[in-house]
């Protein structure tokens, strides 16, 4: 594991600083929905994407994997989108 | 039954060493549960007005010592309590609720209609509004978060405040809304009269005409503004509603990713699939952000 991280440590620490900088701007922009919004669909949009050059990097993309990113990022969107609706 | 629960969150040789709740057919199904859920809310708000919603206890002097507050760290003057601008408040507010509006135009009406309403002749005029917050500070809060509101309360041509703080239902939900005008009269026998009146906006000030008109000074109103409560009844809001749904169920698809991970390092299974790792850093990501997520509209 530990091994793992350390040989895609570029890898992690760009995933890593991208979900950082996704709360503090969810956090930041309250009050201010549209920001939020835009902020959230980033987050999301950014960890689909992230999933998809990781494992191409590690050259084991399959479509299964594409689809297993784009739903989980698709289910964090709603979740905080409808989040802020309902604030 | 428990060999249905372990095919639906343990990796095991009938869920192809992936718990099924991991599939992405599960998943899917996940998304549309999330979506019936918030489709299911709308439409209880709407059938059955006031069941979600919460009324706050919120004391309008306790707004206007938080503006004044944050007057003061800047080096300005507080500003006084004017009764008729907190009568123009309450009635913006009554407006709202009576016909389900969440805007600065409010059935065609501007803010400044009821500046005018309660006799006010402003010099500079200004309206800020929040809704479903819990309690005065994070209110304020928000509105030093944005920077329009903060204009506002960071003005220094304001000298008066008006304030209501008003329970109802809105859009079918039991809320609080916070109605916060300012403004500056036009000086004691000298005032000035709207030569172009700009349209209402969100947090906007505006000034009127340069042109003075001698007119007669108001006569102070004596008016005391009650803070109406609406009975208190313990009673959930959409927004916590859909706040402890959303982490139940996160909470449960972390857990299942660990549970997922460990079994699968320990058999040492290969499988295609994405990275349980990177899911449940990113699911906390989430979780933190539901969990501190808090109710409040400004506009």
């Amino acid at each position: 594991m530990l091994k793992t991280l350390y040989h895609n440590r570029i890898y992690y620490l760009i995933l890593f600083s991208g979900l950082i900088l996704g709360l503090v701007a969810f956090f930041g922009f309250f009050g201010l929905p549209k920001l939020r919004q835009e902020a959230v669909i980033g987050l999301c949009l950014f960890y689909f994407l992230w999933g998809i050059a990781h494992h191409l990097w590690e050259k084991n993309l399959h479509i299964k994997i594409v689809i297993e990113y784009l739903l989980i990022a698709a289910i964090a969107c709603i979740i905080l989108l409808s989040l802020i609706w309902r604030a | 039954m428990l060999k249905y629960l372990e095919f639906l969150f343990l990796p095991h040789s009938k869920n192809n060493h992936k718990p099924k709740v991991l599939h992405p057919s599960s998943l899917l199904i996940l998304l549309f549960i999330i979506g019936f859920f918030q489709v299911s809310l709308t439409l209880l708000t709407r059938l059955y007005p006031g069941v979600l919603g919460f009324a706050a206890n919120i004391q309008p002097e306790r707004i206007v010592a938080l503006t004044n507050e944050q007057r003061n760290g800047q080096g300005m003057g507080s500003l006084t309590i004017n009764p008729s601008l907190s009568e123009a408040a309450r009635q913006k507010a009554s407006e709202m609720f009576t016909f389900g509006c969440w805007s600065h135009n409010c059935n065609g009406r501007s803010p400044w209609w009821f500046f005018k309403n309660v006799s006010y002749n402003y010099l500079y005029a200004g309206e800020n509004l929040a809704k479903d917050f819990g309690d005065a500070e994070t209110a304020v809060s928000a509105w030093m978060d944005s920077p329009t509101h903060r204009d506002n309360i960071l003005n220094n041509k304001y000298k008066e405040i008006g304030i209501a703080v008003v329970d109802g239902t809105l859009n079918g939900e039991e809320t609080t809304l916070i109605v916060q005008l300012f403004g500056t009269p036009a000086k004691a026998q000298v005032a000035t009269l709207p030569a172009a009146e700009k349209t209402a906006v969100q947090g906007e000030q505006i000034k009127e005409g340069e042109s003075p008109l001698v007119l007669e000074a108001q006569t102070p109103q004596i008016l005391i503004m009650q803070n109406q409560i609406i009975n208190n009844l313990p009673k959930i809001s959409s927004f916590d509603l859909t706040k402890w749904f959303y982490l139940s169920l996160i909470l449960l698809m972390i857990i299942v990713f660990v549970v997922d991970a460990l079994i699968i390092s320990h058999k040492q299974i290969v499988r295609i699939s994405g990275k349980s790792f990177v899911h449940i850093s990113f699911f906390i990501i989430i979780l933190i952000s539901i969990l501190l997520s808090k109710a409040g509209r400004i506009i």
